[in-house]
């Protein structure tokens, strides 16, 4: 399916329409979208067919076209970094992956993001479900303050009306918060309330929270950008250990951070004053830093724009 | 500098002569009721179960008991109704309604707040109890053989009055400031909160319940706190809805009677330890509001304050023993030892195929539990506003015909029956009674709100004579109208010897001053120091200051507190009961009883209740709400006016 689209991809580049996304065979993609097949150091399903591939997406806020045309891949146990300057769409885009952009009032989303080769932009596809396969955490730790840290983690599967006896669920509460790395610090307070907690430690209660539902894809909206040094290397450190199990996308303004912990990286810009933003380059992290074709990108990451 | 003492002192003075005031009546009011202490003692008083004024033989018996409960049965009824319709209300003009129909809606729904009691009263007795009369007759007679240890609430006979019928109306009349303040809190849950759920896999109800329901939770319990302290003191509807018969535990589709209800019926003609009687239930009444107003003022202003959740905020919550005791949701921590524990194991993959869309793709028992809930939210939704648009309804199809230009001109007919007449003098008597009212209220109001803000300084004598004031102030706000009825009639007219428009202007404007003197206040507090101090930098003394700055930056937001307290107090029938009396002839003397359209259409409700006089009730009606609406309209057009002003 890839390797097909790789090939058809180049020969109508730059196609954006929306209509193309119903015909899955003639579906275009951006010369830039396909990522290559580069077996992943880590991990054994490295090479998996990707389970997010997003193609010909625009989105828009009433009639502000905020992205257009975007076509990626995420392959399977990776970490995908997107970066780019302010304003350019990085979070608009990771946002309609799990049907998020749409709660905003007169958000609006074309095209198609399938996900295990099923369109959630499909006709009878449900946020509710989709949201809950793929996971999400937020720029600013968002635990729900009153509830304590085990109801924070059991938020999810209470949703999903979890049935399963009292020491299942200390058992899930432990795990999940076990690879969140935040168990021996807050094990004999788990009926604390989370917003005791301080802010790095409530980001990784938030990441405990959304593996908590076991999503496929996790999707990190600058998840170290209101926390101190600290607290941002061990939050990376949890991302390099949950990409054995998880395809992670993470929106980053920190091009260090994207290098340390990335496989894959995305460039997002908008190019002229008005226009939506659009994805410029992808690749191997160690190209997009190391040996960028597109000059903008090469200006980007060498931090001469942006 | 002799010129900013002046300015000190005329507001300082201002203060006093107001807070003196106030002082006086209730002296006059706690003096009243010494007679009744000295008989009966406080608690043989209040526990006294009999009320017989005039015994066909022996002595009277006068006991609070069964107003206090027919006050909380009533108020309890409305609140159990109202509460939960409030809050379905409010989340579906934050979360469920389209964008586009939230404002109106609850735009709407707040006009309800401004339809004043006696309407209530009068739709109440004209088309509520006649169409539920059928359906409280099957209710007693299929559950009326009911009890509950002794007490069989649904007995018959049904009477035309009765708890349920009053309980019904006061929850129509309190879901107003409810829905409102709750609306408020819910808008202030962050969006990351409803993020964080939708984000987890939460449908749309389970985000309410799970992300918002809990970070409003001590607002919402503080807003129904507001609804249930304005039911307490609520009374010509009760009056005209409750039929008027003392009871405990009597059946709750029969009638009963209220504090103020009995206030309201009794003040005028009663004498020595009758008066005295009356006014320790209104003492007995004014405690209960305040207390119901105090903790719910310290609970919204916590919740609206501590958004953040912090531990201020949950210890609200506990206070009101809403937080449930922590369960334990993990296992014990494990034992200390050297090495630890290996991880538990960790079930294996989910086999199952990833379902993202089609049937079964989010469990039925969830989009059952969703989609029931959400009923409920438009099941409340009409339950606002199905009331509202029958007494709109309702006001413009029996009103409308009784407008002819006659109306406004000529007096109400000698003969009820007469479909002749007008209500000239009752119109020209609540014109001279507001503006009485506000000469009364508005000056003495600007200028102590002037001193709390701009004369006290923190600190200092002024500054902690200034939070005496507003404390004052914040007390009387939650004083029930007929209370303020009652002390002006005491301090005014028992001593003058009669009624007068002058005593009925003053309880309107006891009524109107804390609302001129909270608005301006919180409009005084919003000038910018910058521009004051701009002036004074200037060599302005602080008088003018206060003159060329303050006043024109405040003016629209004052302005709106001044007709805002004006809308409020038009609307009052109770309190001139016994002060203004009424009159059935045109006056335009201050210090004779004059007519007022509120209470006309009480009179015409309950006192004359012939069709023509019904017909001049719903006319009247239309002309009081058109007045209140046109106030109230001017508030809001002030209010955004000076909202733009802030935003330069």
């Amino acid at each position: 399916m890839t390797d097909s689209a790789s090939a058809e991809g180049s020969a109508v580049a730059g196609a954006t329409t929306a209509a193309a996304a119903e015909d899955r065979a003639a579906t275009p993609s951006a010369p830039y979208g396909v990522l290559p097949r580069v077996p992943a150091a880590h991990g054994p399903d490295a090479t998996g067919p990707p389970p997010m591939e997003v193609r010909a997406l625009s989105a828009f806020f009433g009639k502000h076209h905020v992205l257009e045309g975007i076509n990626l891949q995420f392959p399977k146990n990776t970490v995908t970094a997107l970066i780019g300057p302010s304003g350019c769409g990085k979070s608009t885009f990771i946002r309609c992956l799990n049907r998020m952009h749409e709660l905003i009032p007169g958000a609006r989303v074309e095209g198609d993001v399938f996900l295990h080769d099923q369109d959630i932009y499909g006709n009878d596809a449900d946020p509710v479900a989709v949201r809950r396969a793929v996971g999400m955490v937020f720029q600013r730790p968002n635990p729900f303050p009153t509830k304590s840290i085990a109801d924070n983690v059991l938020a999810g599967p209470r949703f999903t009306r979890l049935k399963g006896s009292r020491d299942d669920r200390g058992a899930l509460v432990e795990r999940t918060l076990r690879d969140a790395g935040l168990w021996d610090e807050v094990k004999n307070r788990l009926d604390a309330p989370a917003g005791g907690l301080s802010g790095g430690q409530q980001q990784r209660l938030c990441i405990a929270r959304a593996l908590a539902v076991e999503p496929d894809v996790l999707l990190m909206d600058e998840p170290c950008s209101s926390l101190d040094p600290q607290s941002t290397l061990r939050i990376e450190d949890l991302i390099r250990e949950l990409r054995e199990r998880l395809t992670i996308v993470i929106v980053t303004h920190n091009m260090q951070q994207a290098a340390r912990v990335s496989e894959y990286t995305a460039f997002f810009t908008i190019e002229n004053e008005g226009e939506p933003g659009r994805l410029i380059e992808t690749g191997p992290t160690r190209d997009i830093f190391g040996n960028p074709t597109n000059p903008r990108t090469e200006a980007y990451v060498t931090g001469r724009f942006g | 500098m002799l010129a900013d003492r002046a300015y000190a002192a005329i507001a300082a003075l201002a203060c006093l002569v107001a807070v003196s005031f106030v002082v006086y009546l209730i002296w006059t009011t706690v003096a009243n009721t010494g007679e009744v202490w000295s008989t009966y003692g406080v608690w043989g008083f209040v526990s006294g179960t009999e009320w017989i004024p005039t015994p066909a033989t022996g002595t009277p018996l006068f006991g609070a008991l069964p107003f206090i409960y027919g006050t909380l049965a009533t108020s309890i009824i409305a609140l159990i109704i109202a509460v939960p319709a409030s809050v379905g209300i409010a989340l579906a003009t934050v979360v469920f309604l389209p964008k586009r129909l939230r404002g109106p809606v609850g735009g709407f729904v707040n006009l309800l707040a401004a339809v004043p009691s006696v309407i209530f009263g009068l739709w109440g007795v004209t088309v509520l109890v006649p169409f539920l009369k059928p359906a409280l007759d099957w209710l007693s007679s299929t559950i009326g053989g009911l009890s509950l240890f002794g007490w069989s609430p649904f007995a018959g006979p049904v009477t035309s009055g009765s708890y349920l019928v009053s309980g019904l109306v006061l929850a129509v009349m309190i879901l107003p400031i409810i829905t409102a303040i709750t609306r408020e809190v819910l808008l202030t849950v962050p969006r990351d909160q409803s993020e964080a759920a939708y984000a987890l896999g939460a449908t749309r109800w389970e985000m309410v319940r799970h992300s918002m329901l809990p970070w409003a939770r001590s607002g919402i319990v503080g807003a129904s706190a507001l609804g249930l302290g304005r039911a307490v003191g609520e009374t010509i509807a009760i009056v005209m809805l409750l039929g008027n018969t003392p009871g405990i535990f009597t059946s709750l589709v029969g009638p009963g009677a209220t504090l103020s209800s009995i206030i309201a019926l009794q003040t005028g003609e009663a004498t020595g330890l009758q008066l005295s009687a009356l006014t320790a239930l209104a003492v007995v009444l004014f405690v209960i509001a305040f207390l119901i107003n105090a903790a719910a003022r310290l609970l919204v202003r916590r919740s609206e304050a501590g958004a953040g959740g912090g531990v201020v905020r949950r210890l609200g919550a506990k206070v009101v023993g809403l937080v449930r005791a922590p369960r334990a949701a993990a296992p014990p921590p494990p034992p200390v030892s050297a090495v630890p524990p290996p991880p538990p194991p960790r079930p294996s993959e989910p086999t199952a195929p990833l379902v993202i869309g089609g049937p079964g793709a989010v469990a039925r028992s969830r989009l059952v539990r969703s989609r029931v809930a959400e009923g409920f939210v438009w099941l409340s939704l009409l339950f606002g506003l199905v009331p509202l648009a029958l007494v709109l309804w309702e006001m413009l199809k029996r009103g409308l015909p009784a407008i002819v230009p006659s109306f406004f001109t000529s007096l109400p007919p000698l003969n009820p029956s007469s479909p002749d007449g007008g209500i000239s003098n009752a119109l020209v008597g609540t014109l001279i009674l507001m503006a009485i009212a506000l000469v009364v209220a508005a000056p003495l109001g600007v200028l102590t709100a002037l001193f709390i803000r701009d004369v006290a300084r923190p600190g200092t004598w002024s500054g902690r004579a200034g939070s005496a004031v507003g404390f004052v102030v914040d007390v009387l706000l939650g004083v029930p109208s007929v209370v303020v009825g009652l002390i002006v009639y005491l301090g005014i007219v028992v001593v003058q010897g009669h009624f007068s428009a002058l005593a009925g202007g003053i309880a309107l404007g006891i009524i109107m001053f804390p609302v001129v003197v909270r608005t301006a206040d919180e409009v005084l507090r919003l000038v910018p120091s910058g521009q004051k101090e701009a002036a004074m930098a200037l060599g302005a003394p602080k008088w003018r200051t206060t003159l060329a700055v303050v006043i024109p930056a405040a003016g629209p937001g004052i302005l709106t507190g001044i007709l805002l307290g004006l809308a409020r107090a038009s609307g009052e029938t109770a309190p001139l009961l016994f002060t203004s009396l009424g009159n059935q002839f045109m006056s335009t003397s201050i210090v004779a009883p004059i007519a007022a359209i509120p209470q006309l259409i009480y009179n015409d409700t309950i006192i004359t209740q012939t069709p023509e006089s019904l017909q001049m009730a719903w006319g009247a009606a239309l002309v009081l709400v058109a007045i209140i609406l046109v106030l109230n309209l001017g508030a809001a057009l002030l209010s955004r006016k000076s909202r733009r002003l802030e935003g330069r």
